[in-house]
């Protein structure tokens, strides 16, 4: 079997360098869904905080509004929505995948380009809202 | 070997939860954005009201089991090393359980 293997095979690059992988569109999306579900585990304690404080007492609901007044704390959360923003459109398109919409490659690839797209404008939206 | 949650069955209670978790945070956002709670004692009548404490709590219970599932995932395919594998899962499955009874907290100190 290895005798098999010519010199011109031995010598096919292998990019085992993530930073020279260059990820198809539609590697991107599902990697990305993957780091943002593990964002969203993290931030989750920080969410339930802020939910908890603001149901308190009158107190706690005002100190969740002026801690959302802080820049660096909508930073965060801004980092959070998009996060959530593509988990769910790209959430979306696997299940629809599951369902056989958009299981040709050129479907996939149509599929993953209209789930980055919507993250895009959906983020821009919730920026100009939020900021 | 089958746990409760594992295999096909992990695979489905993956996209149930994926539904109803995707389907209250469209509702619930909509809701907030449309309606914004003018004040602690309208947020909190909104989030104690029978139907959304009630959607919420479920909402919660589907995150976090949702959030088991793909987080194991994520730590099966990139965690080797039996013992690492074994701490991180234990931690995170802590970390869930607790943050369902401290979920349950909040929500039932809305309520009463």
């Amino acid at each position: 079997m290895s005798e098999a293997i010519s010199d011109k095979d031995n010598r096919r690059p292998k990019y085992l360098n993530l930073l020279q992988i260059r990820l198809p569109v539609t590697g991107f999306v599902s990697i990305a869904h993957r780091l943002a579900g593990v964002l969203i585990f993290l931030a989750t304690p920080a969410l339930l905080y802020i939910l908890e404080r603001s149901l308190q007492d009158p107190a706690g609901f005002s100190a969740v509004r002026s801690l959302l007044d802080n820049a660096l704390v909508r930073l965060g959360l801004v980092v959070v929505l998009v996060a959530v923003l593509h988990h769910l459109l790209a959430g979306i398109r696997f299940l629809l995948i599951d369902l056989g919409v958009g299981e040709s490659i050129g479907g996939a690839r149509r599929g993953a380009w209209l789930v980055l797209a919507g993250v895009g404008l959906s983020s821009a939206a919730a920026l100009v809202l939020l900021l | 070997m089958s746990s409760p949650l594992s295999g096909l069955r992990a695979w489905i209670v993956q996209r149930v939860t994926a539904v109803y978790v995707a389907a209250f945070l469209v509702y619930a956002a909509a809701y907030l954005m449309l309606a914004p709670p003018v004040s602690f004692e309208a947020w909190r009548a909104w989030v104690g009201s029978p139907a959304i404490s009630v959607a919420s709590a479920l909402f919660f219970g589907a995150l976090l089991l949702h959030a088991w599932i793909g987080i194991r995932d994520v730590v099966l395919d990139y965690v080797h090393p039996l013992p690492l594998r074994f701490v991180i899962l234990v931690g995170v499955g802590l970390a869930l359980v607790a943050q369902g009874i401290w979920v349950l907290r909040i929500l039932y100190g809305a309520v009463a």
